[in-house]
């Protein structure tokens, strides 16, 4: 019991100290620091995304491009990189509808999306209040796609931003 | 004898499947630098594909191009299939369908990402030819047109059409170029159905909409 315990012990420290292993690895030393300037320069371009978004947005990349995917051809590495690609969000009209006649009791019920059209493409609830659409789109000028461009280089996420799950996707 | 009779009424049941996974048919295989290839970083696809009849009138291919395309191996094993792209064009007053390509990023292996990579160049010796419009397909059933097929990015002419392993088949007009809306039709009895618009603004992403009651 005890060592299984010890086991247990040395798996969660590991765990711990590999996640910070890569945070030590993505932040340089004080001497690589870029001087962040105040007040900040003029923007030439700037955009606000809420936590909300940019968590359905991580979820999505995290489910279409895992971190640590490994190419098995150079085409593969470019197609792997993030960002070569594009994200449009969509929140649904119809899920604001929902919220302001339900007065935002959040009484509105979710499945979970585990249905499966026939083996096909997943389709989670359409109805929920809490219901991002994540569009990922490869960009056209990269991974040397030349005339001959990819179909369907991407895919749709429909995330449900209440209990954080991916319940939806399509090409 | 009494004894063998009762093993071999054993095996029955396996003789039924290996019978049955004979008769299954895989598919049509197509053949690489005769049907489909590269040149260098361009795809090209053979023309014309001999089970699609040519007509005056595009339509009459385009309600073809399904059925053949579903007969091909893995055009419709799902996360396990391809896609397949091909292209329509004329040559004279006649419309021909290219045969389609499987060729793609994509590794072998199950997958909810499937592409094909759009044909730039017709091997059709006959000139001139003026290619109207690519098709593709999805392994897929209830899997209509989606944001990165209709996204503005991803056009290479001015119509689109896609289908999937129910053929439910789909066409897009972008309007590249035009700031008017895009549009989303569905072949239904012989007929173009409008089923949705693109807005101008959402054209760079193609997101799809339901058309707004004036049209636009």
């Amino acid at each position: 019991m005890t060592r299984r315990l010890l086991a247990l012990l040395l798996l969660v420290t590991s765990g711990g100290c590999m996640t910070l292993l890569h945070v030590f690895e993505q932040r340089p030393t004080r001497e690589q620091l870029v001087h962040i300037p105040f007040p900040l320069p003029a923007a030439r371009s700037k955009v606000e995304v809420s936590g909300v978004w940019l968590r359905a947005i991580n979820l999505a990349m995290d489910d279409f491009l895992p971190p640590g995917k490994e190419a098995k051809t150079p085409a593969d590495a470019c197609l792997f990189e993030r960002e070569n690609y594009d994200v449009v969000v969509v929140e649904p009209e119809r899920a604001r509808a929902v919220e302001e006649n339900d007065g935002g009791t959040g009484s509105e019920e979710i499945d979970g999306g585990e249905s499966d059209l026939d083996g096909g493409q997943r389709q989670g609830p359409e109805q929920s209040k809490h219901l991002l659409y994540v569009i990922i789109l490869l960009r056209a000028d990269v991974c040397q796609q030349g005339d001959s461009p990819l179909m369907d280089a991407g895919a749709t996420y429909a995330i449900d931003t209440e209990r954080w799950r991916i319940v939806g996707w399509s090409l | 004898m009494a004894g063998a009779a009762r093993k071999a009424a054993h095996l029955w049941p396996l003789a039924l499947v290996l019978l049955m996974a004979g008769c299954a048919s895989p598919g049509k295989s197509l053949r690489r630098d005769l049907d489909f290839g590269e040149d260098g970083a361009r795809v090209w696809v053979a023309g014309p594909w001999e089970v699609i009849v040519p007509a005056a009138d595009v339509d009459e291919v385009i309600d073809q191009l399904c059925p053949a395309v579903m007969a091909l191996e893995h055009a419709r094993e799902h996360d396990d299939g391809w896609e397949y792209c091909g292209v329509l064009y004329t040559v004279g007053e006649m419309t021909y369908a290219s045969v389609p390509s499987p060729l793609s990023r994509d590794t072998p292996g199950a997958s909810m990402v499937k592409s094909c990579r759009i044909p730039s160049m017709v091997r059709d010796q006959r000139q001139p030819l003026a290619v109207l419009s690519d098709y593709h397909s999805h392994p897929w059933p209830d899997s209509p047109l989606s944001a990165n097929d209709a996204a503005l990015r991803s056009q290479r002419w001015s119509i689109r059409i896609q289908f999937d392993t129910r053929c439910h088949v789909y066409k897009l007009v972008p309007h590249v170029g035009d700031s008017v809306p895009g549009e989303v039709y569905e072949r239904v009895a012989k007929t173009w159905r409008l089923v949705s618009i693109i807005r101008v603004e959402d054209k760079p992403a193609g997101l799809v909409q339901p058309p707004l009651p004036d049209g636009r």
